[in-house]
Formats: structure tokens, sequence, C-alpha cells
């Protein structure tokens, strides 16, 4: 009795619900047909609003970084008004060449692959490419081997970076001193790029000599480890100290931080720059114990990939490299630059 | 394989006189940590005789025959088979010299087919590998039929009813030459009918010249099968009888073996407050229409065989076991459908497992008296431990518990006190009534007479005590008054002191006449 | 003889019939439905290029489930085969430059070795196989990142990554190696003594003892077999990638688990088959494609998942007691 009772109300509130949520849904539909940005070619091979986007991901989980990106690319496509197709690997390199896979079958128009692995997504890439799908890499390159399936590479310039880092370096030590480098993983081409980089910039000042360059992988524990071994080494000799990211740079300064305490250095005489900022990193660099590094923004990646995405669906040609601007910190800007959530 | 004897009846006669048994068992004997389980068993099996095992629970039947079966080892004596030392060291050995034990107990392969099962461990193979299904399904087919069952041979053995389980297992036994089949126990689970088939069965095995070995409560059953009956009693044999010769009460009378003195406490009477009344309790496949009461400070004993639907019972009024019928706590009708409901109201239940029901081995006594009082022993959720030692400290003293300390492990303590903590874990719940099931089971005679005082001293405080056990002394001595168990159903009450043992196995014995129309475990 | 027929035929209507057929094939009908469903949801489920993905798709996660399953039927688990996917990619790769020949041979023996010290232990030492391939899992992965480092290795040797691409039409050659494989071991679990007896092991494993049966053998096999077809997912990974790195195969026994038990094969063992275990890869294959056509969040996707696999089991156990009540 009750029962029956009850019923009609119930489906009277599932009624409401779904007029709600139709009207929702219209609302987003016409945010979708909102007018195409300035920037989209108007000679478009295809309505601005007709692009599909697909997105193979590695996966959010991996580092602030990567949530900063996700969470950036989404309010991107919802201020567009484009709804990207996007698969998450969660890090597993197999899985995202099924999503590739997936994304193909789905005939997007365009694709927007982070790699899990540079090499591992070198079949897949292949696959797009067959498959007549222009190809986005971001954040993350590609084995060379692949290369040729890519459209473009949209990201931070590794180089840029490094010789950002190289000119911050020459400055905080005003063109003389002796330094160490804490270098990336041997093999790895990003290693290569921020080493040749720092390189370029620093062979020109005659005055900078560069007393051991050491493989510290991407690894803090192995950064400080080598550290200490280089102020056993070389002790009061060495002025400044350039790592990989900062990550390895934390660790030198911790080994410092011990020596100091030990006596064996002084305070605040050896500089640190490193080639990617953490935010622990922004914080040190506003005290003034880390010298300097250099910023890439999650936010501006994410909307370079999306954007350059577009640009080729609708026919326009990309350069090969698109990269993102990567300012250099220092005290004398930090304040200008958002604390980095990474 | 050839019948030499012309007459069925003349070739009984003739065992005895036989030169030499099939198998001789001199001295056997074997300890349990604790129990001693056999002290010297001594018995001769001839081919083609039908020789039945009698004694209470307890008195070394299973071990026996665990050890004829090859699951275990002896300590000492020797077993002869057709002349040779007999040592299996597995079944697998006992079963090559011929010997298998059909277990009470299912020990099929569930998702195997009945073929499978009972060519297990030798399957046929074709050349190729793949088992040769055919063969194998058509020696199935013969083993079967040569036993006279019709169950198909490709069927899922999992898929078949309990008795037609224990076809295929007797199928499977018979499908190689052997030379002593063991049945134990094998009509707990059979309906009536099942029986018969099992007894034709049986018949035809004597017919070819094998041994039987057939274990049993049930005299009906045993004076029908048998040509010979051994008792046994605290693990030794006391007598070999040939049936011809022999009645019911002799073979019982021999079981029980000593008469007790009477206790006098006994005849107490009780005018105290009704504690529990339960009646027309019914649990599907356990136990049907159970009505008693039991008042405080009364010690109430429950006497029956295994399998008669004792420890169901007490289940059911723990919540542990789904019941239909009316419970009384104290005049007030209760419901009981979890354990935490019973503690609630007063109820505590000392398991006959107690290994695996009643206590956290690893830890050591005072954690597992905590157990069953964290409510009482907490505050603020937290536990308070100067208050748990206390408690522990009380109890252990009360009921004279020995252990190194109270945080030793409680599985290196004797099985007497290990029964003291659990007993001490559900006293310090305070209950009103207390079950107690099998209370010494697996402990020694000290320790026994120890928890026997324990028990009186708690009835004599005022706890009601359902006591319920398948030793009769134990019952005898204890109780005040007893009721009789027997395949689910009550069938009989006595007052302490005014019954004897005859009395009690009678009950639980000859009530199968008229109760065999109605099976208290379903199949 | 007259009460011995008479329950089998009272079982035996048209109704429990099809019944059976329900209770022995439920994870094919709900493949079936799967298939349908998306199909209606989606142009492009029935496409050639998206059939041949599907199947592809099932092909890692596939042979780990085939060759868990005898594991699981004689009662074990083995938590290592997705560090042996690891190990074994690695060394398919790094082991290139001494020829492809000697790459695959290694890497299978690696599988198989690990296979083989997994059942050791646990039949030899009594460990309960939780345990032993646990420890094994995170040694395995360990051993590997110490080996190879946090990189990845690039595929040298081309043709690995070429035979792996072949394709028969729109199946590709991965799919049918590894349908031959499935069909192989299905085959040696339902026709030899060796698959019966793991069978007897799980089901009944003191009855399996009486009855004479080498135990320890047969599941000491099984885990073999179970390191193996491991090595043989890391070689069809690496193969299929071009590259390899220690992190490959991270979680991937947890996914063999799902499709084992989701085929219907009980985790105490005794009871299930590679079928019911390839059925399982397949739904779970077509919900994630499926899922992905349709453009759910990737964030819902585990979700929808997890809730097919509990309905899935839920819905089995009702209908397996059922049939077991019936059969009493």
């Amino acid at each position: 009795m009750k029962r029956k009772y009850v019923q009609p109300r119930e489906e009277y509130i599932l009624f409401k619900t779904l007029i709600a949520s139709a009207a929702i849904g219209l609302a987003l539909i016409g945010n979708a047909l909102a007018a195409p940005p300035d920037w989209f070619p108007k000679d478009s091979k295809k309505p601005f609003e007709e692009i599909v986007v697909g997105f193979a991901n590695l996966g959010p989980s991996l580092n602030g970084y990567a949530a900063a990106y996700f969470k950036a690319f989404n309010e991107y496509a919802a201020e567009l008004g484009v709804k990207p197709i996007m698969t998450d690997a969660a890090l597993d390199p197999a899985r995202q060449a099924d999503q590739v896979r997936d994304l193909i079958a789905q005939q997007v128009d365009v694709m927007i692959v982070w790699p899990v692995n540079g090499k591992a997504i070198v079949p897949a890439a292949r696959q797009i490419a067959q498959a007549g799908i222009p190809l986005i890499i971001s954040n993350s390159m590609i084995d060379e081997s692949g290369m040729e399936a890519m459209t473009s590479y949209t990201g931070p310039d590794d180089y840029a970076e490094a010789q950002e880092a190289g000119k911050i370096m020459a400055a905080a030590l005003n063109g003389k001193g002796n330094i160490v480098l804490l270098n990336g993983t041997p093999g790895y081409r990003m290693a290569q790029l921020r080493y040749d980089g720092f390189m370029e910039v620093i062979s020109k000042y005659p005055d900078i000599k560069v007393l051991d360059s050491q493989p510290a992988d991407m690894s803090q524990a192995k950064g400080q480890t080598l550290m200490e071994n280089f102020i056993t080494r070389f002790g009061k000799q060495i002025d400044g100290v350039y790592s990989v990211d900062s990550g390895v740079g934390f660790g030198a300064l911790t080994a410092t931080r011990a020596a100091i305490q030990e006596g064996t250095l002084e305070a605040g005489k050896i500089k640190f720059v490193d080639a990617t900022m953490y935010g622990f990193v922004w914080d040190l660099i506003k005290t003034g114990e880390y010298y300097g590094s250099v910023y890439q923004s999650p936010e501006e990646d994410a909307r370079l990939a999306l954007r350059s995405a577009l640009k080729l669906a609708a026919g326009e040609k990309l350069k090969q490299f698109e990269y993102l601007e990567t300012p250099g910190v220092t005290k004398a800007n930090v304040d200008s630059i958002a604390r980095p959530n990474f | 394989m050839l019948d030499r004897r012309v007459d069925e009846d003349r070739s009984r006669e003739c065992i005895a006189a036989a030169a030499e048994p099939l198998m001789r068992i001199r001295c056997i004997a074997k300890a349990f940590p604790g129990v001693r389980a056999l002290g010297g068993v001594n018995l001769d099996i001839f081919a083609g005789e039908v020789h039945a095992l009698c004694g209470e629970n307890g008195a070394g039947k299973s071990t026996l025959m665990k050890i004829l079966a090859g699951g275990i080892r002896p300590d000492e004596g020797e077993i002869l088979h057709s002349g040779a030392a007999y040592e299996p060291k597995n079944p697998r050995d006992a079963r090559n010299s011929g010997v298998v034990l059909i277990h009470q107990e299912m020990s099929l392969a569930p998702d195997l087919s009945v073929a499978e099962n009972i060519f297990l461990g030798s399957l046929p193979c074709k050349w190729n590998g793949m088992i040769d299904r055919r063969r194998l399904n058509d020696d199935a087919a013969r083993a079967l039929k040569a036993c006279g069952y019709d169950i198909d041979p490709a069927a899922r053995a999992g898929d078949l009813p309990i008795a037609r389980q224990q076809m295929v297992e007797i199928a499977r036994a018979t499908a190689f030459p052997c030379s002593v089949v063991i049945f134990d126990e094998p009509t707990a689970t059979l309906t009536e009918a099942e029986a018969e088939s099992l007894f034709r069965t049986i018949e035809r095995l004597r017919k070819n010249n094998v041994a039987i070995i057939y274990i049993s409560h049930k005299m009906k059953e045993i004076f029908r099968l048998s040509d010979r009956i051994s008792v046994l009693r605290d693990g030794e044999t006391q007598a070999t009888l040939r049936t011809a010769d022999a009645d019911e009460a002799q073979v019982m009378s021999l079981m029980i073996g000593r008469t007790l003195d009477r206790r006098p406490a006994s005849q107490r009477k009780f005018a105290g407050n009704q504690v529990l009344a339960v009646s027309g309790l019914s649990s599907p496949d356990a136990f049907e229409d159970v009505s008693f009461t039991i008042t405080e400070g009364e010690i109430l004993g429950l006497y029956g065989l295994v399998g008669a639907g004792r420890s169901e019972l007490a289940e059911a009024i723990f919540g542990l076991r789904q019941a239909n019928g009316a419970l009384l706590w104290q005049g007030r009708p209760v419901t009981v459908r979890r354990p935490r409901d019973a503690v609630a109201l007063g109820i505590g239940l000392v398991p006959q497992d107690r290994k695996k029901q009643g206590l956290v081995l690893g830890a050591g006594g005072r954690e597992n008296v905590i157990l069953a009082n964290l409510a009482k022993l907490s505050a603020w959720g937290l536990l308070r431990r100067a208050k748990a030692a206390a408690l522990y400290s009380e109890f252990a003293e009360r009921l004279r518990l020995r252990s190194a300390s109270p945080t030793t492990a409680v599985v290196t303590l004797s099985g007497g006190n290990q029964q003291k903590v659990v007993l001490a874990k559900w006293l310090a719940t305070d209950p009103r009534l207390l079950i107690l099931d099998e209370p010494t089971r697996g402990i020694d005679v000290g320790a026994k007479d120890e928890v026997y005082k324990i028990i009186r001293e708690l009835a004599g405080s005022g706890m009601a005590v359902l006591l319920i056990s398948s030793e009769m002394p134990e019952v005898l001595g204890l109780s005040d008054r007893i009721v009789t168990m027997h395949h689910g159903r009550l069938t009989g009450e006595f007052r302490g002191g005014e019954v004897g043992e005859e009395d009690l196995i009678r009950a639980v014995m000859s009530a199968d006449h008229d109760r065999r129309s109605k099976p208290a475990v379903a199949v | 003889m007259s009460l011995a027929t008479h329950r089998l035929q009272s079982s035996a209507t048209s109704f429990d019939g099809l019944k059976t057929i329900i209770r022995g094939n439920s994870v094919w009908l709900l493949a079936i439905a799967f298939a349908i469903f998306f199909s209606l949801q989606s142009a492009f489920f029935l496409t050639p290029f998206n059939i041949s993905n599907v199947l592809t798709q099932c092909v890692f996660v596939g042979l780990l489930a085939i060759g868990m399953t005898p594991v699981v039927i004689s009662g074990n688990i083995d938590l290592s085969v997705g560090a042996v996917v690891g190990l074994t990619a690695c060394i398919v790769v790094a082991l290139q430059p001494y020829g492809l020949g000697v790459a695959v041979l290694a890497a299978l023996a690696a599988g198989l070795l690990v296979g083989l010290v997994n059942g050791l232990i646990v039949e030899k030492m009594g460990i309960s196989s939780f345990i032993v391939t646990l420890a094994m899992m995170s040694g395995i992965r360990g051993l590997t990142f110490l080996a190879i480092g946090d990189i990845s290795l690039s595929s040298t040797d081309d043709r690995l990554n070429t035979f792996a691409m072949l394709a028969i039409g729109p199946i590709s050659i991965v799919v049918v190696l590894f349908a031959a494989l499935a069909a192989i071991v299905g085959v040696v679990l339902r026709f030899t003594s060796h698959g019966r007896n793991t069978y007897a092991i799980g089901g009944n494993r003191s009855a399996a003892v009486d009855a004479g049966i080498a135990v320890s053998r047969h599941v000491i096999a099984n885990f073999a077999l179970c390191g193996l077809m491991a090595a043989t997912c890391g070689i069809a990974m690496a193969a299929n990638l071009g590259a390899a790195a220690p992190s490959f195969g991270r979680d991937y026994e947890l996914l063999a688990i799902t499709a084992v038990v989701l085929g219907g094969t009980r985790l105490q063992g005794g009871k299930g088959g590679v079928a019911g275990t390839l059925g399982a890869v397949l739904a779970l294959a077509i919900l994630r494609n499926g899922l992905n056509l349709l453009r759910v969040s990737p964030f819902y996707i585990p979700v929808v998942v997890g809730l097919v696999l509990i309905m899935a089991l839920v819905l089995d156990r009702r209908v397996n007691r059922q049939a077991m009540r019936h059969g009493e």
C-alpha cells in the first residue's frame, strides 16, 4: 500500500532530474558552438566545432607536473568548447599502445600523445601515421627511431632550458670560478641536451672551469652522494653546482649543508643552479640559499599542446618543434613566477 | 574369485578354524601429546569375514583405522598381512597392499567425473598423452556394475548426492584388487534404502573373500552384518566375540566396562528460577522439535553420540545456526540471531573444537581472555591494561591455570590448560548460562577432574550449565538431570542419580528401531 | 538400484539443461552481451580495425591469465607473473646482440626458472604460494631495476617487431599464437592426466595424495608453465612495443587474476578452466575498448570495470548455488 504511494513521487523526481540534465546538456552544446578563437585558421579544412582531438595520456598520477598539466588541459578544452577524447594509460606502455589504437578506431582528426615510454610508443606512433592522423607528441620526446611518425613536438626545449641555466650560472659567478656538473641518465636524449646547452654557454667564459662532471641520473640520493665525493675531492674550490633538475640539485644542497655544519665549507659561497625548477627550489631561491633555476609551466605546456593539435587538424603547418617558453628564475624575478606545485 | 564354500553359514563357522588370519594385529600402541590413544590392541582379521569394531567415542577406533590405512604410524607393535610385515608409509602403500579405508567424510574431487575419481592416480592414457576416455569410462562402468551401482561414469562427482558419492568411493576401493576394506561409520549419512544397498555391497565383498572391518555405533547393523565383534575401550581390545554367540547387552557392557558410582550430590532438588526454556526448536538437517528447560544452579547433561545434533543445538542456542522455535530467557521470549545477542543475554559457549573455535592459538592467555570482554575492559575505545591484567589473574587463580606467563602463547599449553583459558574467557563475561560442548575432549585424566570440579563450583554459585558430552561417566557423574539425543531428537529424560549407563546407551542406540524412517541428517 | 536412477533423471529437464549451459559459459554470454551493447552504441565498434584491436588487447593479460589458470585450479596463486613480464621483456631486448634466438630462449628459460623456483619453494617448504610469489614479485622487479636501471631499452633487431606486426587478414600473428597456446593449455587441462590430476589436487588434496598422485610434481609443473607463459607475454610485449623497460607488466598479475576469477575458476582451486578464462579476458577487453569508444572519462573506466566484476561474481555465485541446491 505504502509502496504504491511512494512510486509516482520517485518517478516525478526522476523526471525533474532528466529535464534538468537535458538543460545542462543544451547549455554545454551551446558552449560548444561558440566562435573559434582568433588564432584558429579561417581557412580550416574542417569546422572548429567538428574537430575531434584524441589524447593518449600517460596518467595524471605520474607527478604534480602531470596533474597540473591535465587540470589545465581540461579547463582549456572547456574554455574553447572542444571535447577531446582522453585515455589514461596509468603508466603502462602496453596499455597506452592499446589506447592509441582505440583512438585510431574512432577516426579522430588529430592525436596528442604524452608517451609513457618514448621507445615503446614508436610502433603505435607509426600506426597513427599509417592511419593518416597528424600526431603531436607532448612534453616528453618520442625516441628518434619514431620521429618520422610525429608531426610536431610541443613542450619544453631541454637545450634552451640548459642554455638559460648556463647564463644564470655565468652571471652568478661573474664569469669566473670552478663548477661541478650533476647530469642526467647517460644515453637519454634529454640528458645530453641539458648538458650540451649548458656547456655551449659556459664554454664562452674561459675563466669558468669545470672541475668534474658525473651522471646523477634523475635521483636526489645519487645527487647527494656525488656531491659528498666532490666536496671531499675539491673542498673549498667549488664555486658552483649545475644539476640536471631540482631533485638532483636538492640532493647536492643537502650534502653541502652537512659540510657547512661540519665547517668544511663556508655558508653561502656555492651557487646552485639547475635546469628545471620544482616547488621546493622556488622556496629556496626566495630565501637565497639556492641561486637560480629555469621555469617550465605545466599550464602553458597543456595549452600549447591543445592549441597546436587544433591548428594541425585545421590543416595549418606547424614547426617540427613547438617549444614552450622557459624563463630563468633567480631571486630577482622569483616573485613574478607562480610557485610550481610539483 | 572362486567361492570355495558351499554353504555360507557353514563358512562362518569355519573362520575360527581357518589356519592363518589374513591380518594379525599385535600390541599396537599410539600416543598423541597428552593422550594415549591406543595402548595394546590385538586383533585377528580373517578373509571373508565382516569384523565389527565397537567402542565408545575416544576408545581408539579411528586411530586404529588410520594406522591400518597408512594415515599414521604406530609407536609400538606389529601388523602382519598375509604373513608379511605390514608397515604402510602412506595411504598409497596401504592401497597397494590391498587395504582401503572408506572415509566417513567425502574424499572425492568434486569437479572430476565419477570415472576420473575411481581411477584417480592411475588414469589410462593413449599414445599421445591424452586420457583414454572411452577406456576410462568403460573400466569405471565395469567397476560400478561389479558393485551393482547404476551411476553414470561421466557424471560430475560433486553433483551426486552423498550416498552416491559413497558408492563411488566403494567402487574406487574395489576397482583394484583388495583384501581388507574398512568402513568407518558408513551409514551415518545414509537413508534406510541407501543403507540397504550398502549392505548388499558388503555382502558381495564378503563372498569375494574380502575381509571387512566395519565400525559402527548401530547395534542393529552390527548384529545383522558381522561375523565377529571386537570391542575397544580406552585404547585396548576388551574382547572378540562371535556374533552368533553375543547379544547387545553383552557388547554394551564391554564398551562401558566398569560400573560407576552414582553421585549423591545430584539428588539436589531445584526450586530456582528457570534460566532458559527451549520449545519446539528445529534446524533443518540437524535437529527437530527439541524442548527442554534449565534452571539456576542446575547441570543439565545432554548425552548423545557424535552426529546426533548436540553441537548443532548448542550452536542454535548461541546464535551460530539458524533455527525455528521459541526461546524463553528468564521467562521472557527472546530471539538470538548472532552470538553477540547470546552474549548480551548472558550465554557463554565453550565450543567443542577449542583450537578452531575457542582460542587464538598464537596469542597469550591474557589476550584470549580479554577477547570476549573488550567492552567491559575498555574506556573510550581504548583497552585498560591494568583492568585486563587484574581480570586475567583473577580467573587464572580461580581456575588454577598453569601458564608460564599471561603472554605465553596458548598453543604451547596442555589441553587442560587451554580449556581453562576458554573457560576463563567465558566466565569473565559473567554468564547466567554456560554451554559446555565436550569440555574434556583431548585432555588428560588429572585435568579432567579439575574441569569437573570447576563445573560443580560454577553450578554451586548459581550458574546454569548445559553439559554436552559423549563420555558417559562424565555425564552421569556431573549432571543433575540428563536428556538424551539421537538423530536430532530428544529421546529421553532422566534424573541424575536414578539412571545407569545401560539406560543412556539404550536411549541413544536402540531408539534406532522406531526412528529410522525419519533420518535426522538429510542427504 | 531404483534409488540410483530417480535423482539423476529428476534433474535432467530441459530447463535445467539450459541452466547448465548458462552456468558453464556465463562469462561468454557476458562478452556477447557487451559486444551487442557496444555495437549498438558505437559505429566504430564493429569495424575490422577495432575488432583486430580488441583481439590484440586480449593477448598480454590473456597469456598471463591462461598460464595462471592451472595454478589456481591446483589451489595456488602466482603473483610474480607481472614481474616476470618485466624481466623477460628486458632479457629478450638486452640479449639481442647475441642473436635473436639466444635472446628468446634465454627469456623463456628465465620465466621457466622463476616458475620452477616458485613451485619448489611452495611444495618442498610448504609455504603458502601467496607469500612465496609475492616475495618473488618484488625480488624479480627489484633485480630487474638493479640490472637495467630505470631506463628503457630499444629493440635493435627489427625482426622481432616486424614479426609482431604481421597479420593474417585483420588478425595479428600475436593473436593467432595466443589462441594456439590457449588451446594447448586447455587441452592439457581437459584431456591429459596431468590436467585431471590438477583438478583433483585443487578439489581435494588429501584425496589426491591418498590416490598416490605425485601432487608436488603436478603443482610445480603448473608453476613452471605459468612462468613460461609469463615469459611469452614479456617477449610478445617487447616485440609489440619494440622496446623494453623493467617497469613492463606492472600490476598485470592483478589483471590476470581478475580474468581468471571472472572466468569462473575458483580461487580455492578444483574448479574452472581455460574456456572461462578466455571468455573473461575477451569480456574485459571488450568492456575497456567499448568504454573508450563511448568516450567515458578515463577515471570512470576502472570504476565500471570493478562494478561489472563484482556483479558478475555475485550473479555467478547465485546461479551456482541454485544449481547446487538442485543437485542435492
